[in-house]
């Protein structure tokens, strides 16, 4: 689905922002966090899926938030979270 | 000497690693009680640090009740779709009517209804059996 919706847009963002490149970031990360919780419960490792299930539901929900509204602000924030000084704590 | 330094600023393990308020901003992005939060994201935390909760007791305990509460995967997986339906809402809201299939993942999927009540038995069962 998302793929063929990738291409109606000719695969590409003229003039991409930081929000462009933040949001195709994280639908590339939510679809391979989606592939590793199929692969587990296809296997039958169900509960070991629900650690990547949790990242998933926070990465959703920082996206949702992030768009919903002040959403320069947000993203401004989203990545001062991650900055050198709150890394790794 | 680094472990004392690194109390000083606070960043002993365990601590949360960024401000972000997660309920906070489920209840912002229209998520509009608790149950979710409670039922999902504390669960999943659970599992992330492998607590009691996590454990199949189910192989030590001869309880048929408990080897019975495992999560299935289409529970798993309707969570899942459902994640995914709000990452796609959230790019049709940069890329307006290119991504508007969120609701057709919404309408096809079922979410496991007794997930609370699963997980009420099986943390009653578990409290029962250490209390004996």
């Amino acid at each position: 689905m998302l793929d063929s919706e990738f291409e109606a847009m000719g695969r590409s963002i003229p003039n991409a922002t930081i929000l462009d490149k933040y949001l195709v970031a994280s639908i590339y990360k939510a679809v391979r966090l989606t592939n590793a919780i199929n692969t587990l419960c296809d296997s039958g490792i169900t509960d070991e899926a629900l650690p990547i299930l949790r990242s998933l539901i926070e990465h959703t929900i920082n996206m949702c938030w992030i768009t919903n509204k002040d959403t320069s602000a947000r993203l401004r924030q989203y990545i001062n979270d991650l900055g050198t000084g709150a890394f790794g704590k | 000497m680094k472990l004392a330094r690194a109390k000083a600023r606070g960043l002993c393990g365990g601590e949360e690693w960024t401000d972000t308020n997660l309920l906070d901003r489920m209840k912002d992005v229209g998520f509009k009680d608790r149950d979710y939060f409670d039922y999902c994201i504390k669960l999943t935390y659970a599992y992330s640090h492998i607590n009691a909760t996590s454990l199949i007791w189910g192989e030590v305990y001869d309880d048929p009740r408990l080897s019975n509460q495992k999560f299935t995967p289409e529970a798993i997986y309707g969570v899942t779709a459902q994640m995914l339906g709000h990452v796609i809402k959230a790019l049709n809201c940069k890329f307006t009517d290119h991504f508007t299939e969120y609701n057709d993942i919404w309408n096809q999927i079922k979410v496991d209804k007794d997930i609370r009540t699963k997980m009420e038995k099986v943390k009653n069962t578990f409290d029962k059996n250490i209390v004996t």
